[in-house]
């Protein structure tokens, strides 16, 4: 082992571990993801590698009962660290989480299968599992009435570089819950290049998924198949082989959860929950439980016998297409100006490997600028044939005056109907160029309006537009405007703040209008202050009836003001309804004093001193104070 | 005083005769490319107009202008690239959009379009239909809009009905601009276009030189970048289509 000391563990259960130690403190285990599965499905078995990064994924050994299949790297945490010593770039890597090479396992029969002891490389060193582990291979009855798999070649010898239209057709007449669709072959052949074929623009399109991880549009209809009604998904690869010989593909299987039947929920239960989940379930017509069936169905195996092309009899301009083609070109214009364009088109129709057509080779004439082509190439699919053409557009600009000719183009292509080899060839093309600026003014000519109908301005040929002269505008490069500081602020919370403040003096102006109780509370302690003013000036003269009489009004309008009653009913009882109130009682009996003192002095006709009116317009004032705070 | 005022002018002075002088050297390097474009000499032009962008020069015309120039020199990919730089800048540009529709047809593979139920359709159309920035003020627009339908319905009682009916539709336009607004705004800060600028880039399935080729990108194909792991960047195209690339192989727009 080289120096290294490898350990190694079984757990039996869902994983077997298998732990190794290398001396550069490598860290080995292998596991895989289950020891129960159905013939047709395959275990995943990952080796996971700690402490150092393999250049190359480890190769395990052939086992008997089981196919291999390499899948693919992954990190579950990788990161790097580049430094530069000494002007050389090193690269460090830390992989504390490790590397995990992952392979499927599909087994080639049913039963107990064991996956014997293994060996295998890895940086150098050789690693072994200590003991082997078993693996349940179950199988499930095939379902020819309800599930089938179909998958045809439309050609089963071809030759090399010729195109084979693969079909797969998955039938069913049952729903489907879940399913799990397996092509062994697809996707991994070494020997064929895969495309997609022409999709057809009126079928319904749906997603397959392949292998567990592939995504391929498929076609859905519905068809009368063996006198009874399927679903059938479709769809079609171009395989076009690039090795020799004969290749087996392999059987597609699916398993599916097929709905076999519908149990009808008991609707005796009805709870308060049960009511909304049956509402709902009524609503999207899912009332029904489901009852599930896991099926399987495989396909046949496919063979494809490729032959090689011949040699003999190989044109030099063959390049490689395979089918049956014809071939137009076409130079325009035949005359043109000095710098003015020419298009050289090359048509290549019929059926066969497009992607394999290249541009017919030939000789620029002297003085002419070619540019690099346009290609176009346009397929369907016509039964099994992919039809269609493809375009190659070169433009050639010419430089100097004179007669000038592109030679003979020729296109090559190996028939397999009739099994040679076929050349067409166009041309010689012949292009005057005509002498550009600086030459002799044309002779005008007038041309009548209708014979101008119909001739639309065309487009000869397209290059880039010139560049511009000017440098403006010159931008500043800047942050969007809405990640500027206090930008959501402004823009968005006065406009709230307006209508809300506005919307408050409104209700305010609207109860004034409308409560008169409320007017006339909220404006009394004003009324009452211009009143008392008023009583100030008979004070100051000394005009004791006027006095007497303008504080009594002016105390009893605030109060009828503020409890929204008429004057004429406030007197000194007022203060036993202020009671309920819940006044200060030093208050009420303030009130109480100061109405019956300016009774005594309204009907008394006794002559007051000047400080027995102040002292009363003080307390009258305090009072009404104090009153419209509380009040 | 005057002193004050006097050294104000000079400093002023001197200020903009800076910026003045540098935008004229800016012209003058760019006319001088624009010299070396027409005759034919396309290495010397791009060199020059990567040099103005480098001392941090933002021009639509720069950028569209060297768009040009690396088509002529066949690299396609940085041609696509400067020219959507350019439409950022010069959005409407005739001569800019039938450039970059031109040399996109000379890109080797078809750029994928995403397969959409219609409900996506319909988000993404509608979110893309603005830009960030476009949402953002369509958001002020409707909202100061149905502030002010409702601070109008406190004083037209006659119309108080219609400007409230009014107030709801805008509700409503608000709250879809605050929906797409955001999801755009997102996008954006999330995700960043770019273009494949060497002409071949292996996409992987793992952000390492041993990672499985899961497919091909030709250059000049637009992805967009969703994050990075050192000299790695995750790309995706489509909602099957992504895959790690090394982060040289694209440049963001």
């Amino acid at each position: 082992m080289k120096g290294t000391s490898a350990t190694f563990c079984l757990i039996i259960g869902f994983v077997a571990v298998a732990t190794f130690a290398s001396a550069e403190r490598a860290e080995v285990t292998v596991d895989i993801d289950k020891d129960q599965i159905v013939f047709g499905d395959s275990v995943r078995l990952s080796v996971t590698v700690k402490g150092i990064v393999p250049d190359t994924p480890p190769i395990l050994p052939e086992f008997d009962d089981f196919d291999t299949r390499y899948i693919g790297t992954r990190m579950s945490s990788y990161s790097s660290v580049t430094v530069v010593i000494q002007g050389k770039t090193v690269e460090q890597k830390r992989t504390e989480a490790g590397s995990v090479f992952e392979y499927a396992l599909t087994p080639k029969r049913v039963g107990r299968l064991d996956l014997p002891r293994f060996s295998f490389e890895l940086a150098g060193e050789t690693y072994h599992t200590y003991e082997p582990y078993t693996i349940f291979v179950t199988d499930i009855p095939e379902a020819q009435e309800h599930l089938l798999l179909k998958v045809s070649v439309d050609k089963e010898n071809v030759y090399l570089g010729e195109s084979v239209l693969f079909t797969f057709e998955w039938y069913f007449d049952r729903n489907i819950e879940d399913y799990s669709l397996t092509i062994p072959w697809y996707g991994r052949l070494k020997d064929f290049l895969m495309e997609d074929s022409p999709p057809n623009p009126n079928a319904r399109q749906v997603q397959l998924i392949l292998n567990d991880k592939e995504r391929v549009s498929a076609e859905k209809e519905t068809v009368n198949f063996r006198g009874k009604r399927y679903t059938v998904l479709r769809f079609k690869k171009i395989l076009t082989p690039i090795g020799a010989g004969t290749y087996t593909l392999d059987p597609a299987f699916v398993r599916a959860e097929v709905v076999t039947a519908y149990e009808e929920p008991d609707r005796t239960r009805f709870f308060f929950k049960d009511y909304f989940d049956f509402a709902f379930e009524d609503v999207f017509g899912r009332g029904r439980r489901a009852i599930t069936e896991w099926m399987m169905a495989r396909s046949e195996p496919l063979s494809v016998s490729v032959k090689p092309i011949p040699e003999t009899g190989r044109p030099g301009s063959f390049t490689g297409a395979v089918g049956e083609f014809d071939f137009q070109v076409s130079v325009s214009p035949g005359i043109v100006q000095q710098g003015e364009p020419v298009t050289v088109t090359m048509k290549v129709i019929g059926t066969g490997n497009f992607n394999e057509i290249q541009l017919p080779d030939f000789p620029e004439p002297p003085h002419f600028k070619g540019y690099a082509p346009e290609i176009r190439t346009d397929t369907s699919l016509s039964g099994n044939l992919v039809i269609g053409e493809k375009i190659f557009e070169k433009i050639l600009v010419g430089r100097q005056e004179g007669a000038f000719e592109i030679p003979p183009i020729a296109f090559s292509f190996f028939d397999p109907q009739e099994g040679e080899y076929k050349t067409i060839t166009r041309g010689p093309f012949p292009i005057r160029v005509e002498p550009g600026k600086g030459s002799a003014p044309p002779v005008l000519s007038v041309l009548p309006p209708e014979e101008r109908k119909g001739k639309e301005i065309k487009v000869m040929t397209r290059d880039i537009r010139y560049i511009k002269s000017s440098l403006e505008p010159i931008v500043q490069e800047k942050a969007p405007f809405y990640e500027r500081p206090f930008f959501w602020w402004f823009g968005f919370v006065p406009a709230p703040l307006l209508v809300g403040v506005t919307f408050l003096i409104q209700r305010r102006r609207l109860k004034l209008r409308t409560d008169i109780g409320y007017a006339r509370r909220l404006k009394a302690f004003k009324k009452a202050e211009k009143e008392r003013m008023a009583t100030e000036t008979h004070l100051r003269k000394g005009n004791a009836p006027d006095f007497y009489a303008g504080l009594s009004k002016t105390l009893t309008y605030f109060l009828a003001d503020k409890l929204n009653r008429p004057p004429a009913g406030i007197t000194a009882d007022i203060v036993e309804d202020l009671k309920s109130r819940s006044l200060e009682p030093t208050v009420l009996q303030e009130l109480k004093s100061c109405f019956e003192r300016l009774d005594l002095a309204k009907y008394s006709r006794a002559e007051s001193g000047t400080e027995e009116m102040q002292d009363l317009y003080e307390k009258v004032k305090q009072l009404i104070q104090r009153l419209d705070r509380v009040l | 005083m005057k002193k004050i005022l006097i050294g104000i002018l000079v400093i002023a002075g001197c200020w903009t005769a800076s910026v003045f002088g540098a935008e004229a050297d800016f012209e003058t390097a760019f006319s001088e490319a624009n010299g070396h474009y027409a005759e034919g000499d396309y290495e010397k032009a791009a060199a020059l107009y990567e040099e103005l962008l480098a001392s941090g020069l933002s021009s639509g015309p720069l950028y569209y202008n060297l768009g040009n120039t690396y088509f002529k020199l066949n690299r396609i990919g940085k041609s696509i690239l400067n020219y959507e730089r350019a439409r950022h800048l010069l959005p409407q540009d005739e001569d800019l959009l039938a450039n970059l529709s031109f040399v996109k047809t000379f890109v080797e593979q078809e750029q994928p379009k995403e397969e959409r139920r219609w409900y996506e359709w319909l988000w993404v159309s509608i979110r893309d239909y603005l830009s960030a920035e476009g949402w953002v003020l369509f958001l002020l627009l409707t909202y100061h809009l149905f502030f002010g339908s409702l601070f109008l319905a406190l004083f037209a009682e006659r119309l108080r009905r219609g400007f409230l009916s009014f107030g709801w539709f805008l509700l409503v336009l608000t709250g879809a601009a605050v929906m797409f607004g955001s999801a755009k705004i997102t996008l954006t800060a999330k995700t960043s276009e770019a273009v494949v600028v060497s002409r071949v880039a292996d996409v992987r399935y793992s952000p390492m030189p041993e990672g499985i080729v899961a497919f091909q990108l030709r250059e000049g194909i637009q992805t967009e970048i969703l994050r990075r792991d050192g000299e790695w960047c995750y790309l995706r195209l489509t909602r099957d289509k992504s895959g790690w690339v090394r982060c040289e192989a694209v440049e963001e727009i």
